[in-house]
């Protein structure tokens, strides 16, 4: 594990009371560790704490980085093809969630330790963080 | 008693009735429930490698629908429902029926199911426990007015409570509004006279009555609903 997946490792276990054992760079907060909103919220603050940076709901909400409208997003009900393409793109390993039909709520199980780790790289690495 | 066991008593205008449900973790408890759940929910639970989460959303999505069924006289798997725009559940429309609002919301071992005939509702209780950032989450994330009882609060058990207090009611006009915690900027809780009831702004607009809610020992939590006056 790099050092950046490491730390949030560390902040997921503390936030969620597991041991540093069972957070794994590729475990999912809300459907594997049973993370729900309130946590979210402490963890985004520990994070920023942690690393110096300043993250919003976006950073962490993986609809809100595809640069999509609401429009775009859906199609009914479900995600739009459109959607589901550019999110297969930015999750080969992830195709088990990303199915046809997909739901929004069903993007949770794409929140994963790695995933919340590059967004705290990518705030790292941008001006002013 | 327990949803499903009789039918519920009908939904006037102007209440709201909250339902306590017991989330049982023993696996056969949880696989009894997964029966009474459609071929989609039941996949999404299989997708919930969390025992508790699992066991969270069946329990849950169980009473929901019992309740739905008994509310609207249809057997609990026919009620359809579909996802708002930010996920949250709905009840899908029907031709010539009246709207039938919901907000679900669990934590230590309970779920709170709300429910109104009047407009869109929203629940949200958490577990009394320690929150060593109360203080600085409550900088971070509440507004100035919000956080005022979260600063006066003595001691470190009363400023964990001020600021569980504060966030559900904040996390319960959110889900009221549809809009999740994407919003957490726009929105805010405040009372706007001493004493006077709790409302719900976004954007500035006051359009929501916040009640304070405790449905069982060691929980507390908010519930949302339209401003009527």
């Amino acid at each position: 594990m790099d050092d950046v997946v490491t730390r949030v490792a560390r902040r997921v276990a503390e936030v969620l009371a597991r041991s540093p054992a069972e957070v794994k760079p590729e475990s999912r907060l809300m459907t594997d560790l049973g993370a729900e909103s309130l946590d979210l919220v402490e963890l985004m603050f520990l994070l920023e704490q942690e690393f110096g940076i300043r993250l919003s709901r976006e950073d962490l909400s993986l609809s809100a980085q595809l640069g999509l409208t609401e429009e775009e997003l859906r199609s009914g009900e479900v995600l739009s093809p459109k959607a589901v393409a550019l999110l297969r793109e930015r999750f080969p390993a992830a195709g088990d969630v990303l199915h046809e039909g997909v739901t929004r709520r069903e993007l949770a199980a794409l929140l994963t330790v790695e995933e919340i780790a590059r967004s705290v790289r990518n705030r790292l690495a941008a001006p002013g963080a | 008693m327990r949803p499903g066991e009789r039918r519920a008593p009908a939904l006037a205008r102007g209440t709201l009735h909250l339902w306590t449900v017991r989330i049982a973790l023993d696996p056969r408890a949880v696989d009894d429930s997964l029966g009474r759940l459609t071929r989609a929910e039941r996949a999404w639970a299989a997708r919930l490698g969390s025992p508790g989460a699992r066991a969270r959303f069946v329990a849950a999505r169980r009473a929901l629908r019992a309740l739905l069924g008994a509310y609207l006289g249809l057997e609990p798997t026919r009620v359809r429902l579909e996802e708002g725009p930010h996920g949250k559940p709905a009840l899908r429309a029907r031709r010539g029926a009246r709207p039938l609002h919901f907000s679900v919301s669990h934590s230590g071992g309970l779920a709170v199911l709300a429910f109104s005939a009047d407009g869109p509702v929203g629940v949200d209780v958490e577990r009394l426990r320690p929150m060593p950032n109360a203080l600085r989450l409550a900088e971070r994330y509440l507004t100035r007015r919000e956080r005022a009882r979260v600063r006066w609060a003595r001691g470190p058990a009363a400023r964990s409570r001020a600021f569980l207090e504060a966030w559900t009611a904040k996390e319960a006009l959110l889900k009221a509004t549809g809009d999740g915690l994407a919003a957490l900027g726009r929105a805010e809780v405040v009372r706007a006279r001493p004493r006077g009831p709790l409302e719900g702004l976004v954007d500035g607009e006051s359009r929501w009555r916040i009640h304070r809610i405790a449905p069982a020992p060691g929980l507390v939590g908010a519930v949302a609903v339209p401003r009527t006056t």
